[in-house]
């Protein structure tokens, strides 16, 4: 019997409040709007809308709070946005 | 420059002529500069290799580790580009090298050139100084020659990663 792995599409931002550490998506003149937000989908699996939203919330705010998760994770998101030539940062949500 | 999807629904074919070829390979090797470098203090280094925490003793611990990653990972992505790119010329007569060639890409290929692409638009947009509101019409005629070049060629490179994108 073969096992069936189940792609987890989100429609919501990551939001675990017991280790709470925002990753902070920053707005920036060189990245295209289409590559960022196919980006969004691809770290965090977010439905198209919701990473058309965050996007367009750093392009007009200056920054989105895109995923609050357990600082590990955030870190390994970060990375991953950043191998994308994305900017982001991590803080601690009381910080 | 022309892009199609391939007949079988799986990749693109790229259509280079030999200008755009030759524009492609020789700007690598100035990204490969900055990308050996992560903690250069350059504002091109900074952009490729942005902060993760506002503090500076967390961040240094922090890039002992994650920073090697995304380096191979942007390394990766611009060999791959050099050797489609390399393959092309390879073998090729005087009348090839001339004429328009094809670059077929696979999905994976398309993921690591737009990485590429998107690195060397990082590199170019940062020198030059683009910003949000940026007009690059008066940014060309105000330009220094080499800049001016430098911008006509960050456009070709947005017109193609934008056009790549829709297939990533």
């Amino acid at each position: 019997m073969s096992e069936q792995t189940k792609t987890v599409v989100q429609t919501k931002p990551i939001v675990q409040h017991d280790l709470p550490w925002n990753v902070i998506l920053w707005n920036d003149p060189i990245n295209l709007m289409e590559y960022v937000i196919k980006v969004l989908q691809k770290v965090f699996g977010y439905q198209a809308d919701l990473a058309h939203k965050l996007t367009m919330e750093a392009h007009a705010g200056g920054k989105a709070l895109v995923a609050t998760e357990p600082r590990e994770q955030a870190e390994m998101h970060a990375q991953k946005l950043h191998e994308f030539g994305l900017q982001a940062t991590i803080q601690r949500q009381d910080g | 420059m022309q892009i199609e999807p391939n007949s079988d629904g799986k990749g693109i074919t790229l259509h280079l002529n030999s200008m755009e070829r030759q524009i492609l390979l020789e700007l690598p090797d100035r990204l490969e500069t900055f990308l050996h470098l992560p903690d250069h203090a350059t504002n091109v280094a900074n952009r490729l290799f942005p902060r993760t925490y506002n503090e500076d003793e967390v961040e240094a611990d922090y890039r002992k580790y994650a920073v090697e990653e995304i380096q191979n990972k942007k390394l990766a992505d611009l060999q791959h580009a050099r050797e489609d790119l390399s393959a092309l010329s390879h073998g090729a007569t005087e009348e090839d090298y001339f004429s328009e060639q094809e670059l077929v890409l696979c999905d994976a290929g398309i993921a690591r050139w737009i990485g590429f692409l998107n690195d060397m638009r990082l590199m170019l947009g940062t020198e030059l100084r683009i910003e949000e509101d940026s007009d690059f019409q008066q940014m060309s005629q105000e330009l220094p020659d080499h800049e001016a070049v430098n911008l006509e060629i960050y456009g070709v490179l947005t017109w193609l990663q934008g056009h790549l994108v829709e297939f990533f």
